[in-house]
């Protein structure tokens, strides 16, 4: 961790913290778009300042992907989880 | 469908069920590498159970019908329509042989890290193996 | 029907191959020779075959009796299929290309024990395998082979890190393996098929898919995260690559994403028209992507950060495919072809870096272009390669996608695309600075280290991305050809 101080690890740890809340913002614009005009405004706008408010996200998001089989099992049950629901509930099997 | 379809595939729902709960929850290493295969072991299970007719028969020439053979003419061999109503659905046997042989290559592969992994750091506890410092 | 016997071959010869290399274990001189002739054979084997369809045993596609057996289509092929096209050809003419610089460079470290470059041969006839196959449990087979074939590449290294990424990637292989058979299980209980084609003419004429379809393609959805590597086995994945040999890393690296375009082929074929499939195929995707280039860039290990990137360069591919439009897949297709090229320049020029210097960690690095000047150019054009930087092959892919982000109705996606680029390019370049022209190092390369094999393949490399980028039609008009006309 001792070179995260000095330049280069400035100039990344700024581009990745960059690109983590533009993706966000991009993925939640992506969700709201298919709603109403204002919910869409509004709601980009809450996430930016929710975004904003919760720098720096990185090194949460560098906590949690590190190689532990624990939290790879989570993540790994988590996902199976969503995607069945999201199959059977997109197919309207579900109600 | 036959209740006893339907009970194979409630307990192979219960071994993929127990597998994954072992794979996630257990500490011990070995009991991950059991869970694992517990899935496998599910997954035949349900592959079986599709191919179950209840009173059917094993979908090979047996000696019943080699008893009035004529080998030369071939007419040991039952008509098609009469072999095809009772007999069992065959092509889940293969594929489960197949399985089986894949999961004991798996589970050697994976017997023998969890050897080598006791040698190192002589315990079995995931959590101080793989949640240890990492010597860098 | 054509039942050709080259076909096949492509698989059983490195099986053949594998088992003579395993047999002749520690007599050297044998296991070096075989090696580097069974792969220069296994390169010309694609290159001579003639498109067409391979039926095992000679069984032909025969009526069905519907009315007996229930089955929803007239006729089926009773046996196993191969199916050999332009884009199995150019596929496996690049893994096998691939895997023969990987020899080579192992045989040049040394590295010639038997059973590694059987585990080699082995994983090369798995992913051929998975490319050729229109049988879904002989796919299956084959990736479980592949497996523990790549667990073994990893282990061959002998530390205790690999001992544990071997074993995490194994514990969730056989998880997502139970996942697939039983989707195949389900998908055979409700269709009575195993072959692709038949499945596929089968889901289409069954109507809207049942509950159990519906979780057989749940479970399948699951199993293509493992084998793409893609979120949330994208640590599992980065962490094979990062504690690999680095050329078996580039070759691992490859198959990865090989195995990522079959897959993904084999299911938008299979369950066509679901367009449910697309979107979550689209949305991990863009979660790779983002969390490989955000990981990427954190990164102070060398290898860490080239796995990270070629996690997130496959969750890229993996948006292509998953926006589902022809235009679209074909990109994601020609991204993977053309990412794997860069990626291996990347991990090649690392296994020179840690022949010499014993180490990967780029604070302890630098200097290196007065040591090696060739290899130092060379990375730094992989490195505009990645990141999309014309004229490279990598530009024509990227530019691809985002026309095709863009043409598809997700304008932001596009937006996305372009980050990422940039988020690579800095990670890589970051890299590069580091162990290139950084001044002020204390460790000395070692002065034995030639690397002349490693400046031979590097440079033919770069000659390639420099050309698929100058005449990019070339690879391009074949794969979107045979996508339009599989209707995916």
């Amino acid at each position: 961790m001792e070179h995260k101080g000095k330049g280069f690890g400035i100039g990344s740890g700024f581009t990745s913290e960059f690109l983590m809340f533009s993706s966000i913002l991009i993925a939640g614009m992506l969700v709201l778009r298919t709603a109403n005009s204002v919910l869409f405004a509004l709601g980009s706008l809450v996430i930016l300042a929710a975004i904003l408010f919760t720098v720096p996200t990185v090194f949460r998001v560098e906590k949690e992907n590190t190689d532990s089989i624990n939290l790879t099992s989570f993540y790994v049950v988590l996902t199976i989880a969503v995607i069945l629901i999201v199959f059977f509930a997109g197919s309207g099997v579900l109600i | 469908m036959d209740p006893f379809q339907v009970g194979s595939f409630l307990t192979a729902g219960i071994l993929v069920i127990t597998g994954l709960w072992a794979i996630i929850m257990m500490d011990n290493l070995l009991k991950k590498v059991i869970g694992a295969n517990l899935v496998g072991d599910g997954v035949n299970l349900v592959l079986i159970g599709i191919g179950y007719k209840p009173g059917g028969l094993i979908p090979e020439v047996t000696h019943h019908f080699h008893a009035s053979a004529v080998p030369s003419t071939f007419s040991h061999f039952l008509a098609f329509n009469e072999f095809a109503e009772l007999a069992s659905y065959p092509l889940p046997f293969a594929l489960v042989l197949t399985n089986i042989v894949i999961g004991a290559s798996t589970l050697s592969v994976m017997l023998a890290l969890s050897v080598v992994l006791y040698h190192k750091y002589n315990t079995l506890s995931v959590h101080k193996i793989f949640e240890g410092m990492e010597e860098d | 029907m054509f039942n050709s016997t080259l076909i096949p071959l492509m698989v059983v010869f490195p099986l053949i191959a594998a088992i003579l290399v395993n047999f002749l274990h520690q007599k050297d001189r044998s296991v070096k020779t075989i090696a580097i002739v069974s792969s220069i054979v296994a390169v010309l084997i694609p290159l001579m075959t003639i498109y067409g369809v391979h039926l095992f045993s000679g069984h032909i596609r025969t009526e069905s009796f519907p009315e007996f057996s229930k089955l929803l289509i007239p006729d089926v092929y009773m046996g196993i299929v191969y199916s050999y096209g332009p884009i199995q050809k150019i596929l496996l003419a690049l893994l096998t290309v691939m895997t023969v610089f990987v020899i080579f460079l192992s045989i040049n470290r040394k590295l010639i024990s038997g059973v590694y470059v059987a585990m080699i041969f082995i994983s090369l006839a798995s992913v051929s395998a998975i490319i050729l196959a229109d049988d879904f449990f002989n796919f299956f087979v084959f990736t479980e082979v592949l497996t523990v074939a790549q667990a073994a590449l990893v282990i061959a290294v002998k530390e205790t890190k690999s001992h544990k990424a071997a074993f995490k990637y194994m514990i969730f292989g056989t998880v997502s393996g139970g996942s697939i058979l039983l989707g195949i299980a389900l998908l055979l209980g409700v269709y009575g098929l195993l072959n692709m084609t038949d499945l596929s003419n089968a889901i289409k004429a069954g109507g809207a898919l049942q509950p159990i379809a519906l979780t057989a393609v749940a479970l399948i959805t699951v199993g293509w995260l493992y084998e793409s590597g893609l979120f949330p086995f994208h640590i599992v994945k980065s962490n094979m690559y990062e504690n690999a040999m680095p050329e078996a890393a580039a070759l691992l690296q490859l198959q990865s994403k090989f195995v990522l375009v079959a897959m993904s082929i084999a299911l938008l074929r299979i369950f066509s028209g679901y367009t449910l499939l697309k979107s979550v195929m689209l949305g991990f995707a863009i979660f790779t992507v983002v969390i490989g280039s955000v990981m990427a860039l954190q990164q102070t290990d060398l290898r860490k950060l080239l796995s990270f990137v070629a996690v997130g360069q496959a969750g890229l591919v993996a948006m292509g495919i998953g926006l589902g439009t022809s235009f679209s897949i074909s990109a994601g297709i020609f991204h993977a072809i053309n990412d794997v090229l860069s990626m291996a320049i990347l991990f090649f020029v690392t296994g020179f870096i840690l022949d010499s210097y014993k180490t990967t960690k780029l604070n302890q690095l630098g200097e290196g272009l007065q040591k090696a000047p060739l290899i130092g150019v060379v990375m730094f054009l992989a490195t505009l390669a990645i990141s999309g930087v014309p004229p490279f092959n990598s530009y024509q892919s990227e530019f691809r996608l985002i026309q095709s982000a863009v043409d598809a109705g997700y304008a932001e996606l596009s937006v996305l695309v372009i980050l990422l680029s940039v988020a690579t390019f800095v990670a890589v370049i970051k890299a590069f600075y580091m162990v290139f022209m950084k001044p002020g190092t204390n460790i000395e390369a070692d002065p034995k280290v030639k690397g002349t094999m490693h400046k031979t393949i590097i440079v033919i490399l770069i000659v390639m991305c420099l050309f698929i980028g100058l005449f990019p039609n070339m690879i391009y008009d074949p794969i979107y050809n045979i996508i339009v006309s599989l209707g995916v």
